[in-house]
């Protein structure tokens, strides 16, 4: 009863205090327009080219770049984006500063190597130069795409069939993902990190008004503190995930993944992130002290659970057939895995059974540790 | 009597800061316990120690009574409310954590508001109440729960003296049903509203008892104080005849003395006044108070 009064009124000295909440909730929607608006809806599929033709006037070459030209993703947007240029040390700068992918160099007599190869059967055709920063991922996907489409063109201009044919089949929804789509699980998960600060300011804010000394006189045992809290900061939790992908379906994303099953595991995930703010907040006395060191630990969350940044993967350990890596020790990592698996392979209980009951455990185990450091500090 | 809380032998360091330095004491059921001390003496880690908020370096801390002091209140020196809650969901609030039913938390929430002259504003959030409504908010916020003692920490500091009749009224009015442990920096507050007082500082219990036997500790003197325009050190003090004077002190152009016979010392005094033509600004002679006593003890007044 004590846990449903102190949920009662944390929620509304929540709603009473809003300008942190509406901080909270507003941030992943906010990144989801921002997103949407940097990538486009296609924009992520779309590869630059830069193109210094020494060939114009060769058949062959003309038509190869025709071909690079029609391909297109399944909307009918064009995969290459090519833009012919003269200067080489120009194309070179725009590969470095990122305003291409993939610089390639058609040699002056490459239609004429390719005739005379019709024509004797002989010999090989002058090679076309490629150029790309390979800390570019985009570089590498442009060169597979431009390696394929012309050795495709090529096998059937020769006609000399190339004794080998790959099958592409794509993963999940049966349709291929934009880079926007793989971003929207993240993007999630990163509403979810923000109650780091809701779920912090709410126990900070006894610290510092001291009204934790209240509580620990009274009656309410840490726990049921805690519990409340947790509560009360899931709500808002489900809450921000809901807005985030409302923001997401708005600029066009789909998908046919089981909604209960995305709200359970957002919960889970809230409740882990709430717990590591209930073990934060025992560090800190102060709002400026959550809003300056809180940051720490944010940040943490945010570029460790494969949100944004590609991360290698470290093995930790193996167990009942799944990899532990070392950011699994972030429940956040697995949950953008479980979101992802969700959302964009459409994946049912059983396939993220594993991760649920990871996120349950690491949940558990900080929650623990939250109450048993905010317990030896608080509650004599 | 039967004490309600006996602290025996407490001792609390904050690093190499001795701040409660082996201190014993009983308080006892149904009475106000005036706790006094200069800044820095101890009094809040002492109440801290005795509300269980603070665990001492060594001694126990005892209670007589049903919950074994689990259910204290306290009113910190500072205020402490929820500033997005109103006044009455604060209370109510908080007599839920005691485990209070619905009914009885409001019956005794009005009766608080009431009696601190808050139910006007019952509905108003704690953030946009005055200071002084605050700290009333502070009171009844201990209150609420009826406990068995209640630690007040300063309570009426910030008051207008308005509110502190009302409450030191109040304090008054439930001294029968809750034992009272009272610090405060107003000695005549102390003397008023106290059953028994206790002084300590640099974390050392000086004396204990009610306000008049602490007075009679000091003897039964009267203490003449006067102010000269001149320097009584060198103008009156090399000539004065000392013998029904005791504890001479001068500070400025003050000179303080003690006397079992008022009449006499200050006729000995005047006549040399007048022998020496010197001009007196003012002259007093009273019993002793509280706060003498206090300074006697402490070497400091209160509010340094």
């Amino acid at each position: 009863m004590k846990t449903i009064d102190c949920f009662i009124k944390t929620l509304m000295e929540n709603l009473r205090d809003w300008k942190i909440l509406i901080l909270a909730i507003v941030f992943a929607p906010f990144f989801i327009y921002m997103m949407y608006m940097y990538m486009g809806d296609s924009g992520s599929s779309t590869y630059n080219i830069v193109l210094i033709n020494n060939d114009e006037k060769g058949k062959i070459s003309n038509e190869l770049i025709n071909e690079w030209g029609k391909m297109q993703t399944e909307d009918g947007n064009p995969i290459l984006k090519i833009r012919v240029v003269s200067d080489s040390l120009n194309a070179r700068e725009m590969i470095k500063n990122k305003d291409a992918d993939l610089f390639i160099t058609i040699p002056e007599d490459f239609s004429d190597s390719f005739n005379m190869f019709m024509a004797d059967g002989a010999g090989s055709l002058s090679p076309l130069r490629s150029y790309g920063d390979q800390a570019n991922m985009k570089y590498m996907i442009a060169a597979s795409f431009i390696d394929y489409i012309t050795y495709s063109y090529i096998s059937e201009a020769t006609g000399i069939e190339i004794p080998f044919n790959v099958k592409y089949e794509y993963a999940g929804r049966g349709k291929s993902l934009s880079e926007f789509d793989l971003y929207v699980p993240a993007l999630l998960v990163l509403s979810i990190i923000m109650m780091l600060f809701t779920a912090g300011a709410s126990v900070v804010r006894e610290i510092e008004k001291d009204t934790i000394t209240r509580l620990s006189l009274s009656k309410l045992t840490s726990a049921e503190f805690m519990t409340a809290l947790s509560l009360n900061q899931i709500i808002i939790g489900l809450i921000c995930l809901l807005l985030t992908l409302l923001a997401a379906f708005s600029v066009g994303y789909t998908t046919s993944g089981s909604l209960p099953l995305l709200l359970l595991v957002g919960a889970l995930t809230s409740f882990s992130v709430i717990s590591i703010s209930i073990i934060t907040s025992c560090f800190i006395k102060t709002m400026f002290g959550l809003l300056t060191l809180g940051c720490f630990p944010f940040f943490i969350l945010m570029f460790f659970s494969d949100c944004f940044l590609p991360l290698p993967k470290i093995n930790l350990i193996s167990l009942a057939g799944h990899q532990f890596y070392i950011n699994d020790i972030l429940p956040t990592a697995t949950a953008t895995r479980a979101f992802n698996k969700i959302l964009n392979y459409e994946s049912g209980f059983s396939d993220v059974s594993f991760e649920i009951l990871w996120i349950l455990a690491l949940s558990l185990v900080y929650f623990f540790i939250g109450v048993w450091l905010f317990k030896k500090k608080y509650k004599y | 009597m039967r004490p309600i809380l006996k602290a025996e032998s407490i001792v609390k360091r904050y690093g190499d800061i001795l701040a409660v330095d082996d201190i014993s004491f009983e308080i006892y059921r149904g009475e106000i316990f005036g706790f006094l001390g200069p800044n820095g003496a101890g009094k809040t880690t002492t109440i801290k120690i005795m509300s269980g908020l603070l665990k001492p370096d060594s001694g126990t801390v005892k209670f007589d009574c049903p919950d074994n002091g689990k259910s204290t209140g306290i009113c910190p020196q500072h205020i402490v409310v929820w500033e997005n809650l109103t006044c009455m969901e604060q209370i109510l609030f908080m007599g839920k954590m005691y485990n209070m039913k619905y009914d009885e938390v409001i019956a005794k929430g009005n009766e608080l508001l009431e009696s601190l002259g808050l139910t006007g504003i019952k509905d108003r959030l704690a953030k946009k109440l005055s200071g002084g409504m605050q700290r009333r908010l502070n009171i009844a916020l201990a209150l609420i729960h009826s406990p068995e003692i209640v630690f007040l920490d300063e309570p009426q500091a910030g008051l207008d003296p308005q509110s502190r009749v009302l409450v030191r009224d109040y304090i008054r009015s439930i001294k029968k049903k809750t034992t009272i442990v009272l610090t405060t920096h107003d000695m005549e507050e102390a003397e008023k509203l106290s059953d028994r007082i206790c002084i300590i500082d640099k974390g050392k219990l000086l004396v204990t008892g009610t306000a008049d036997e602490i007075i009679r500790t000091g003897g039964h003197d009267d203490l003449v104080e006067i102010d000269f325009e001149c320097d009584p050190e060198k103008e009156l003090l090399p000539f004065l005849d000392t013998k029904l004077l005791s504890g001479i002190t001068i500070s400025g152009n003050r000179i303080s003395f003690n006397t079992k016979n008022p009449t006499a010392a200050l006729e000995n005094v005047l006549k040399l006044v007048r022998e020496r033509n010197l001009k007196v600004n003012n002259l007093q002679s009273r019993k002793k108070s509280l706060e003498d006593i206090f300074i006697s003890l402490t070497g400091r007044r209160i509010r340094e």
